[in-house]
């Protein structure tokens, strides 16, 4: 299994640092907008003021995850309530998926998973190792992004600044929030064999999941898949609120339930080789 | 000792293998032949485990091949049919970490890539396509398997590097390893193989040494290849 894991993470490197450093970098303008007051009036101030239209429509907020429209002007709220209550856990999704398709369902349909096959491992070895990198990459992503982000924070004078051991704790969320999508992705990609099984899953149920968040406030339905199924409500506030149980357990939950779905498939069918 | 019996494998369109038998003694090479979508690379892959076949007992060395597929895999060695390496890796790389999925050095593959003239260094991406061959040749080898599963082995090399893979899998075969090699064409089993066996639409239509078939073309007085597809085209 070992052996495995090193093939898995040498042959798609370039893709993981890539996934790892490159939105860190573009988002470290989050806390650099905040470098001191003249900035922070520049970038944020005028920004506020320009979009405030935007804070009358509690649906279009929603959408772009905005939840309390003064606060995500805040350092705190640009970090925990903006980015990582929506476009950190799109993010992580997307990156999940397209790394587990490149070792799995891809794999197979452009016949690079035949070597892999061919190697003394059972298929339980392939899928757990898999299932072990689908996780962690995403945890291993999002962690990057926010601690590279924090680094102005710990070693600049900024405006604002935020507290390390929360913003982990947001950052857990929002990982585990962005892997329980690309975690049925991949797990419907090993069921099926098809890379499109992949994306029409795991961007599916995020899509679902984030137009329920976005419309909560108009439809019961919404609302009750927002508050028990959606890993975009699972997020909360972690910032403020802590870890809560409940909303872990849930994201949790359904990580493993994909898990086992793809596994069942998995092991059972033949593989889709060209 | 490769043990094929009674595999049937159907796809969802229904094409697939129907009641293969094959029996490959230690030291023997087989040659399978047939033309595209005749049932070779099913017949493998089934015998692979990648496909999972309705019925059938695959074995190597008494190892059943689905049943125990990391004891079977171990002993086997297998070349796919289009062979298809992680782009963006060079043929070291690959060797080694090949190397350590079977717990081998790489030594043995360094000296088969030296054989080959295959230089090691740049990626699969920039290699040509009797390189990638080549390096997938020696991916399949380099645990020096019991049994070697070769599906259309020298697709894409060149007749220099054609007779040094043949060397290789002479060698293989005197040491007692059982080799199911599969192509489109006569001539090229003949220079290897010590039976052959023939499919079409899935079913094996011929299973012969390899001098019975060449012997009857002798008495028709007919060139081997002319006889082959006499012999194919009356087989309903």
């Amino acid at each position: 299994m070992f052996n495995y894991l090193k093939y898995i993470l040498s042959v798609p490197r370039k893709f993981i640092l890539t996934w790892a450093i490159a939105p860190a970098l573009y988002f470290l303008l989050l806390p650099l907008a905040f470098a001191n007051d003249s900035v922070e009036s520049l970038l944020i101030d005028t920004q506020k003021e320009a979009f405030r239209g935007m804070s009358e429509n509690e649906t279009l907020m929603n959408f772009v995850g905005i939840s309390d429209w003064d606060n995500v002007f805040t350092l705190e709220g640009m970090v925990t309530t903006y980015f990582l209550s929506l476009f950190g856990i799109i993010l992580v999704a997307v990156a999940t998926i397209v790394l587990l398709n490149k070792m799995g369902a891809k794999a197979e349909e452009d016949g690079t998973f035949e070597f892999v096959a061919s190697l003394p491992m059972t298929r339980s070895t392939v899928y757990l190792t898999q299932s072990i990198v689908a996780v962690l990459f995403g945890l291993f992503i999002t962690f990057t992004w926010t601690n590279i982000m924090y680094i102005p924070m710990a070693t600049m004078e900024l405006s604002q600044t935020l507290d390390y051991v929360p913003l982990m704790k947001s950052t857990l969320m929002a990982g585990l929030a962005g892997v329980s999508f690309g975690v049925l992705g991949f797990a419907l990609g090993a069921y099926t064999g098809k890379s499109s099984y992949a994306w029409g899953f795991g961007a599916g149920l995020m899509a679902i999941e984030w137009i329920s968040n976005s419309l909560s406030g108009t439809n019961d339905l919404f609302l009750w898949i927002d508050n028990n199924i959606s890993s975009f409500g699972a997020y909360g506030d972690p910032y403020q609120e802590g870890l809560i149980g409940a909303d872990l357990t849930l994201v949790l939950g359904k990580i493993v339930i994909f898990l086992i779905i793809g596994f069942i498939g998995f092991r059972k069918r033949s593989l889709n080789l060209r | 000792m490769i043990e094929i019996q009674n595999l049937t494998m159907k796809y969802k369109n229904g094409k697939g293998v129907t009641d293969i038998n094959l029996h490959i003694s230690e030291g023997e090479v087989k040659g399978l032949l047939g033309p595209n979508g005749a049932g070779k690379s099913t017949t493998m892959r089934s015998f692979m485990g990648f496909l999972k076949p309705s019925s059938g007992k695959l074995e190597v060395n008494k190892i059943n091949t689905l049943n125990n597929p990391v004891k079977a895999k171990e002993i086997i060695g297998y070349l796919p049919g289009d062979p298809q390496l992680p782009q963006n890796l060079n043929a070291k790389t690959l060797f080694k970490l090949g190397a350590d999925m079977r717990s081998q050095s790489i030594d043995y593959a360094m000296d088969l890539a030296e054989k080959f003239d295959l230089d090691v260094t740049p990626t699969i991406k920039e290699l040509s396509k009797g390189n990638r061959q080549k390096a997938a040749i020696i991916l399949a080898v380099l645990h020096k398997p019991k049994a070697l599963i070769l599906d259309e082995p020298t697709s894409g090399l060149d007749p220099f590097h054609q007779r040094t893979f043949f060397e290789i899998v002479g060698e293989f075969s005197n040491n007692g390893s059982s080799i199911l090699l599969s192509s489109h064409i006569i001539s090229e089993i003949e220079k290897i193989s010590d039976s052959m066996a023939v499919l079409k639409d899935g079913e094996k239509i011929y299973d012969e040494s390899y001098e019975t078939f060449v012997n009857n073309a002798k008495e028709e007085g007919k060139e081997l290849e002319d006889a082959f597809f006499e012999f194919y085209e009356r087989k309903n």
